[in-house]
C-alpha cells in the first residue's frame, strides 16, 4: 500500500486525491507518505493536508523538525494504537547505531524524590500529544510557550481542593526536564507543578508530582503526625492518614 | 549483669561484580573483603566458640558471589599468587622489620587458604554453621541494595525485599525476621511492605528517632515501632563514632596498619609487574608494610606487636566507655537502655585492618565487665511490649543524613530510566504473566536486569567519582539488556538460548528467588484477565454531559451517545469533572470519565479550556494502552485542540459536531478571545473528516465567516450513525 501511495504522489496527486482514490483516511495516506519521505532521506514537511482557504492559519502549527528514521519509527510505535508495542521504550540508538539511553519516553510524568530536608529533586516529561494540543490551543509552537515551575506547600491540605498554604512560581529555561528544588522547609508537604505561563500571565499547570513530605530536621515534640499515628495505632481509622512514599502502581489504572 | 544492653550489627555488602572475563579489577573487591573482613571475622567467632550475640547482615550479592564456583576458584588462585609474592619478597634482601611483617603475612595467607578450603570454598557454610550453633545471628538485605526512598513503586520495593529474603533463605535455610535496609534508608511506607513480607525489625540512624514525631520518651535508648509496626533500632552515634571515626575513633591510631600505603607502589614496575594487571595497571596487593605513624607522609614500618597491644588497649577503653554510658542511663526500665552499634562489616579488616580482632577482644572485655550483649531479635522477644510507635520521616545514615549521596548532579541522570523500568515491569507482568513458559522466564530475567540496575552502589560510586566509569557502564549495560530482552518479548523472539545468554551475563539469583507477582497489581490483573474484550470504541469529547447540561449541546451529546450505544457501539465520554459527580461511571457500553483539571482556579476561559484539553489528552493516552479507539467525535469548540491532537496521534478519523459557532453566538464579536475561538473553530473545519452543524445553521451562513469544505454537513437524525461505516472499517486492521 505504501508503494502505491508513493507512486501516486510521485505522479503529482495530492494526498487528498490519493486518499479518495484508494478509499483510505487521509491520515493514513499522510502517515505513509511522511514515513516514506523520512526513511528516504527527504526532509519531512509539516503535516499539510491541502487545506483550502485555511492553509495560512493552520501553518501556525509548529513545523515538525526533521527526525531521523530510527526515532521516527519509535515515535510512531509508541503512539499508534491497534498494535502491541513493537519495542521496548528503553531501546534507542545513538548516531553510530549503538544502543543508548533514550533521551525521553514521550509520556506525561512528574516525579519528586527527597534529597534533604531542604531540597527535593524533581524530573518530568511532557508527551508530544500534550505539546501539540497546547500548540493547537494557543496557536503557538510549544517551544515559544514560556515554561514555569510552581512549588505548592499543601501541608495538612488536599491538593485536589486547589488550595495551598503558600506557593512560589518561577520561570524555567526551555528544554529543562529536571530541577533540584531548594531551599525548601523541612517537615512540609509539597506538590510541584510544571506548566506554561499563558499570554494573560496565568500559570497553567500541565504536570504535578505526588505530594511529598520533606524530612524533619529537628525534634518534633508532639507534632502534626503524633495524632494520626495514635489514631492508626489504636485502630480508630481504617487506613493511616499518613503519606506513603511507595504507592502501588497499576499500568492500567484508568482502564475500568 | 549490669543494667542495659549492647547490640553489635555488621552489614556485609558489595555490589555484584562477578564477571566471566578474567582480570576485572572490580573482582578484587571481593578478594579483599574475604581476606581482610569475612574470614578474619569468622576467625574471631571460631576462636571464642560461644554465643556472641552479634548480628551479621549479609547482602544477596555477597551471598551469591561467595557461593559462585568461579569466584571461589579465582580466590584460591589469588591466595596462591599472594603466597608466591610473599615468598619472593622474603627471598629479597629486606629489612628486619619488613621481614617480620612478611612472615606475619605468610602465616596469615596460609591461614586464609586453610580456612577457605575448610569451608569447601563457600563461606556461606561458615556463617550458616556458626549461626546454627547459636554463636551469631544473621539477617540479610534487599536483593541488590536499591535505595528505597528513590524507588517509584511499591512493587519495586517489594521485589527488592522479597527477592533478597528468598535468596538468603535458599542459602541459609531460614527466613530472617530482620533486614538491613540499604544505606539504613527509611522512607514512610517501606515499613508497610516490610511488615507484609514478614520483617519485624531493621536499623536506622539516630536522627530518625531523635526527629521522630512524637519525640520518643527514651530517645535513642530504645528502638521504636514505625506506624506499620516494624521495630527500628537506632545507631548510637557516640558509641559507634569511637569505632568508625578516623578522627576521633580508634582506627586512626599511629600503631595500626596504614591503609593507603601498599607494597605495589613501593616496588619497581619490572619487579612487581608479574603480580599486576596484564594490561599494565598497578593496583594494591593487600600487602601493606607500614603503620599510620602519624599525620605525616613519612610512614614507618608496621610493628605487629605494637598493633596487638593497641587492640587490647582499645578494647578495654571501649568496654569502659560503654560501661559508663550504660551506667549513666541505668535508671531506664521498660525497656532497659540499649546501645545499638550497626556498621559496614568491611570497616573491620578492610579499612581498619585490626578491626576484627578488636571486636573479638571487646566481646571478652564485655563479658568481664558484666555488660550484656543482645541481638535485636532477642531484645524484641523480651521487650516488644515496651516500645513506642512514632512517625519517622525519610532519612539515611549517609552524608548529611538524607539522600545527598544518592541523588545529586552526578547521578540524577539514572533515575528516570529506573522509574521507566519499574513501570514497564508492572505493565509487562500484567500483559505477559503465564502466557507461556518462555514469557514467564523472560519476565523473571527482566526483573533480574532491573534489580541489578537499581543497586544503590552505582549512585554511590558516581557520587564519589572513583571508578565512576565502571558504575555508569554497569548501569547502562543492565538497562540495555533490559531493553533488548523486553523487545524480544514484545516481538515474540524469545528462545531458550536467548534467555540463557541473558542469565549468563550476570548469573545472579536463582529464578526461584524472583517472584514476578511482586510486580502484579490486582487492578491490572482485572484489566488483563477478567475485564473481557470490548469492541473498538468511539472517543467522545464534550464540555457538557449528564449532571452538567447547560443547553442544547449537553442534551444532544447524551442523546447521540445513547443512540450509538443502543446500536451496539462502545463509547468513551470524556468531560470535565463537576463537583459532586463521580469521576467515573459506566452504563453498559458507555464509559463516562469526568476529568479533573490540573488547576481548578484558572481565571481565563482560554486557560480553563486548555487545562481541560490537556486532561483529555493525558487520559486518552493512558486509555489507548488497552482501549482501541476507531474514531474521535468532539462537540463544541472547547474540545477541538485535544480532539485534533488525538486524531493525529492515534491515526483515526475525526468527527465534529458544532451546534453553534462563536460568530453565530456573537455576530458582532471582536477581540483576542473572539479571534482565538474563531481560529480554533476554523482548524476543525479544515481537519475533521466530517463536521456536523446544527439544522438551524446553513452551510452558506457558516461559509461566510469560516473556510469550509465539502466535509461540512447538517446534523443527521439521531437514529442515523454519523460515523461512516465504510471509513471506520477501512481504518481498522
Amino acid at each position: 500500500m505504501e508503494k502505491k501511495i508513493v507512486s501516486l504522489k510521485q505522479q503529482g496527486l495530492t494526498l487528498k486525491q490519493i486518499a479518495e482514490q484508494l478509499d483510505m483516511p487521509i491520515g493514513k495516506v499522510q502517515y505513509a507518505w511522511r514515513k516514506w519521505r523520512s526513511q528516504n532521506g527527504e526532509p519531512a514537511q509539516p503535516v499539510s493536508i491541502p487545506k483550502r482557504k485555511t492553509e495560512r492559519k493552520t501553518s501556525m502549527i509548529p513545523k515538525p523538525k526533521p527526525v531521523p528514521a530510527s526515532s521516527m519509527k519509535q515515535q510512531v510505535a509508541s503512539t499508534m494504537q491497534h498494535e502491541l508495542p513493537v519495542q521496548s521504550p528503553l531501546l534507542d540508538q545513538g548516531p553510530e547505531g549503538f544502543w543508548k539511553l533514550p533521551d525521553r519516553y514521550n509520556q506525561d510524568l512528574m516525579h519528586a524524590v527527597v534529597q534533604s530536608p531542604n531540597a527535593v529533586y524533581v524530573f518530568w516529561e511532557v508527551s508530544d500529544s500534550v505539546k501539540e494540543t497546547l500548540s493547537m490551543q494557543f496557536m503557538r509552537p510549544w517551544e515559544d510557550l514560556p515554561k514555569g515551575f510552581r512549588i505548592l506547600d499543601i501541608t495538612l491540605l488536599d491538593y485536589a481542593s486547589g488550595h495551598a498554604n503558600r506557593s512560589y512560581t518561577f520561570e524555567l529555561p526551555e528544554m529543562t526536564n529536571s530541577w533540584f528544588v531548594r531551599p525548601l522547609d523541612p517537615n512540609t508537604t509539597y506538590v510541584f507543578e510544571f506548566g506554561i505561563r499563558t499570554m494573560e500571565g496565568e500559570f497553567l499547570p500541565l504536570l504535578a508530582s505526588a505530594p511529598i513530605d520533606t524530612p524533619r530536621a529537628e525534634p518534633a515534640g508532639h507534632g502534626r503526625f503524633a495524632e494520626p499515628v495514635r489514631r492508626w495505632q489504636y485502630g480508630e481509622v481504617e487506613s493511616p492518614e499518613l503519606l506513603d512514599t511507595l504507592p502501588k502502581y497499576s499500568a492500567y489504572r484508568f482502564v475500568r | 549483669m549490669k543494667p542495659g544492653y549492647f547490640s553489635l550489627v555488621l552489614h556485609a555488602h558489595l555490589p555484584y561484580v562477578r564477571h566471566e572475563e578474567k582480570h576485572r579489577l572490580e573482582e578484587r573487591w571481593v578478594y579483599e573483603a574475604i581476606s581482610e573482613t569475612y574470614i578474619p571475622i569468622l576467625w574471631q567467632v571460631d576462636r571464642l566458640q560461644r554465643p556472641l550475640h552479634w548480628t551479621v547482615s549479609i547482602s544477596p550479592p555477597v551471598v551469591e558471589m561467595l557461593a559462585d564456583p568461579l569466584v571461589q576458584d579465582r580466590y584460591v588462585q589469588h591466595l596462591d599468587e599472594m603466597l608466591e609474592l610473599i615468598a619472593i619478597e622474603l627471598a629479597e634482601d629486606r629489612s628486619d622489620q619488613e621481614v617480620e611483617t612478611l612472615h606475619f603475612y605468610h602465616q596469615r595467607y596460609n591461614d586464609l587458604k586453610t580456612t577457605f578450603l575448610h569451608w569447601e570454598k563457600n563461606l556461606n557454610h561458615a556463617f550458616r554453621t556458626y549461626r546454627e550453633q547459636g554463636f551469631i545471628d544473621m539477617v540479610t538485605c534487599t536483593a541488590t541494595h536499591g535505595f528505597n526512598p528513590h524507588l517509584f513503586t511499591e512493587q519495586a520495593a517489594r521485589a527488592e525485599i522479597r527477592t533478597g529474603l528468598n535468596c538468603f533463605e535458599r542459602h541459609y535455610g531460614f527466613r530472617p525476621t530482620g533486614i538491613w535496609l540499604p544505606e539504613c534508608a527509611y522512607t514512610p511506607g517501606v515499613d508497610r511492605i516490610l511488615y507484609e513480607e514478614g520483617v519485624r525489625y531493621t536499623f536506622v540512624d539516630e536522627h530518625a528517632l531523635l526527629d521522630a514525631d512524637p519525640t520518643p520518651d527514651k530517645g535513642i535508648g530504645a528502638p521504636v515501632y514505625s506506624p506499620h509496626g516494624v521495630a527500628l533500632f537506632p545507631r548510637d552515634q557516640i558509641i559507634s563514632g569511637k569505632i568508625w571515626s578516623s578522627m576521633i575513633g580508634y582506627p586512626g591510631h599511629p600503631d595500626y596498619r596504614e591503609f593507603y600505603r601498599d607494597l605495589a607502589y613501593d616496588r619497581d614496575w619490572e619487579y612487581i609487574q608479574a603480580f599486576m594487571h596484564p594490561e599494565g595497571i598497578r593496583f594494591d596487593t593487600g600487602l601493606k608494610m607500614h603503620r599510620i605513624t602519624g599525620d605525616t607522609d613519612e610512614k614507618d614500618y608496621y610493628v605487629r606487636a605494637w598493633a596487638e597491644h593497641q587492640i587490647d588497649n582499645h578494647a578495654l577503653d571501649f568496654a569502659q566507655t560503654l560501661e559508663g554510658h550504660l551506667e549513666a542511663h541505668g535508671g531506664q526500665m521498660f525497656p532497659p537502655f540499649l546501645v545499638t552499634a550497626p556498621f559496614d562489616a568491611e570497616l573491620f579488616g578492610h579499612w581498619w585492618f585490626e578491626g576484627p580482632e578488636f571486636l573479638g577482644k571487646v566481646a571478652e572485655r564485655l563479658e568481664e565487665f558484666g555488660i550484656e550483649t543482645i541481638t535485636p531479635a532477642l531484645f524484641l522477644e523480651r521487650h516488644f511490649q515496651d516500645l513506642e510507635t512514632v512517625h519517622v520521616s525519610m532519612n539515611t545514615w549517609g552524608r548529611k543524613g538524607y539522600g545527598d549521596v544518592w541523588i545529586n548532579e552526578r547521578n540524577e541522570w539514572m533515575l528516570r530510566h529506573l522509574h521507566m523500568m519499574e513501570t514497564q515491569l508492572v505493565k509487562d507482568v500484567a500483559d505477559y504473566r503465564h502466557k507461556s513458559t518462555l514469557a514467564d522466564r523472560a519476565l523473571v530475567q527482566l526483573i533480574r536486569h532491573y534489580v541489578l540496575a537499581v543497586s544503590s552502589d552505582w549512585a554511590f560510586i558516581l557520587d564519589g567519582q572513583t571508578t565512576a566509569q565502571y558504575a555508569a557502564e554497569r548501569f547502562r549495560e543492565h538497562t540495555r539488556l533490559f531493553a533488548e530482552l523486553e523487545t524480544a518479548l514484545y516481538q515474540d523472539k524469545l528462545s531458550d538460548e536467548l534467555l540463557e545468554n541473558h542469565y549468563r551475563a550476570y548469573p545472579f539469583l536463582a529464578d526461584a528467588d524472583i517472584d514476578m507477582d511482586t510486580f502484579l497489581s490486582p487492578h491490572d490483573y482485572y484489566v488483563t484477565t477478567e475485564r473481557g474484550k470490548e469492541g473498538e470504541a468511539i472517543l467522545v469529547l464534550t464540555p457538557e454531559y449528564t449532571g452538567n447540561v447547560i443547553g442544547d449541546l449537553g442534551r444532544r451529546v447524551i442523546d447521540e451517545v445513547e443512540a450509538r450505544a443502543a446500536e451496539g457501539e462502545t463509547v468513551y465520554v470524556l468531560t470535565p469533572l463537576k463537583e459532586g459527580l463521580p469521576e467515573y461511571e459506566r452504563h453498559n457500553q458507555i464509559h463516562v470519565y469526568r476529568v479533573r483539571l490540573t488547576s481548578p482556579f484558572l481565571e481565563h476561559v482560554m486557560n480553563q479550556v486548555a487545562a481541560q484539553n490537556v486532561a483529555y489528552v493525558k487520559l486518552a493516552n493512558e486509555l489507548v494502552d488497552k482501549v482501541v479507539f476507531k474514531a474521535i467525535h468532539q462537540f463544541d469548540w472547547m474540545t477541538i485542540p485535544a480532539a485534533r491532537s488525538l486524531a493525529k496521534s492515534l491515526q483515526v478519523p475525526l468527527y465534529s459536531t458544532m451546534l453553534s459557532f462563536e460568530t453565530t453566538r456573537n455576530p458582532h464579536g471582536h477581540g483576542g478571545l473572539f479571534d482565538a475561538i474563531h481560529r480554533i473553530e476554523n482548524s476543525v473545519l479544515a481537519e475533521a473528516d466530517t463536521v456536523y452543524i446544527c439544522e438551524q445553521l446553513s452551510t452558506e451562513e457558516v461559509g461566510m465567516r469560516y473556510a469550509i469544505g465539502d466535509n461540512v454537513q447538517t446534523c443527521l437524525p439521531l437514529n442515523a450513525s454519523p460515523y461512516e461505516q465504510k471509513r471506520l472499517k477501512k481504518n481498522m486492521k
